[in-house]
């Protein structure tokens, strides 16, 4: 992320690759794009950590990938399976209870 | 980055631990990745080497790579988990392979033996057939193990001195084991015995047996790691 805070970060590139993936399949370059175009630059995920991510996230039968040759390469796509989408339900609800939690958090001390 | 750097890169995992099937897939889309940033960088209208500079640094260094995906345990071979275990699988494939030659001399003991029953020299066929099998049970039969475990070894990217204490293992178990097969003369069925056993009187001739035994199977073993581990990991 572009951020650096371990604590607060992890689960996050989990969370917003689930949320990308659980719309259309993807290769992975298409998942750094869509990550930074959805955010508006607010968020990106280096290589080094998007592929192990979606390695991981495979083998632990979260997503399932297929190989396809477009224009000379060959390209590795990933879905979301339904064991990923409840995780990426479950993920989501915790982070909006974080975030609204924030949120009150911040609008109570700018009130004091 | 050329196709030949993401095959270091995909070896460089692989002997960090990573298992096969996704060292060989980061290199695939590592390399896919990097082609779709000089693309774009090309795009913005960067000359040729400009693209190449810019998506080998947007793409991070190789150290880092390897250790993003060697720190994810899901994704590390099971060979680099239980290494361990090439201490002890060889022997425990030298017992399996012992016991099963056992078992099917014992099988086709009884028709052997009915064949061989009207041969002239009993005693001298009797003796080459003990040599034969103490041949193949006691020397062949543990440098086939060792020299499996050492392609097995390779493939994996496991460290040498795992699969050399594994073979020095199987080599003094080897050593330590007889066997004698007598078809000819004895009993209707032959008769066939193996066993374990040590003797300080034989310590001198047990010890260049271990010696022998170790260099016969290390040394292919080793030799056949070598090259397993040294050719090309296919990365398409």
């Amino acid at each position: 992320m572009t951020e650096k805070n371990p604590a607060l970060m992890s689960g996050i590139p989990e969370l917003v690759v689930l949320r990308l993936l659980a719309q259309r399949e993807r290769y992975g370059y298409e998942v750094a794009r869509a990550l930074k175009l959805v955010s508006q630059g607010a968020l990106s995920l280096g290589e080094g950590v998007l592929y192990p991510a979606l390695h991981a996230m495979e083998a632990r039968g979260l997503l399932r990938s297929r190989s396809q040759l477009a224009d000379g390469r060959t390209r590795i796509y990933y879905r979301v399976t339904p064991k990923g989408r409840r995780r990426l339900e479950r993920l989501t609800s915790g982070w909006r209870r974080v975030s609204e939690g924030v949120e009150r958090v911040l609008g109570a001390a700018s009130h004091e | 980055m050329s196709k030949h750097r993401f095959h270091l890169l995909a070896i460089a995992m692989l002997r960090r631990g990573v298992a096969l099937r996704h060292a060989r897939r980061a290199a695939l889309e590592l390399q896919c990745h990097h082609r779709e940033l000089v693309a774009q960088a090309l795009g913005r209208g960067e000359t040729a080497a400009q693209a190449q500079q810019s998506a080998d640094a947007a793409l991070g260094s190789d150290p880092v790579l390897i250790e993003r995906y060697a720190s994810q345990r899901e994704l590390r071979s099971w060979a680099y988990r239980w290494r361990a275990g090439y201490v002890l699988a060889p022997l425990l494939g030298f017992a399996a392979a012992f016991a099963g030659t056992i078992l099917v001399l014992a099988a086709i003991s009884k028709p052997l033996v009915a064949a061989l029953r009207h041969v002239s020299h009993p005693g001298v066929l009797n003796h080459r057939i003990d040599v034969v099998f103490s041949l193949l049970m006691l020397w062949l039969i543990p440098v086939v193990i060792a020299v499996g475990f050492g392609a097995l070894a390779g493939k994996q990217h496991i460290a040498l001195r795992w699969l050399s204490a594994g073979i020095v293992v199987l080599s003094i178990c080897a050593t330590l084991m007889n066997v004698q097969v007598a078809l000819v003369g004895g009993s209707a069925h032959g008769s066939i015995g193996a066993g374990i056993g040590f003797n300080t009187t034989h310590l001198l001739p047990d010890l260049l047996h271990v010696s022998a035994l170790v260099a016969l199977t290390l040394i292919p073993a080793a030799w056949l790691r070598h090259r397993v581990m040294s050719g090309r990991v296919a990365l398409e």
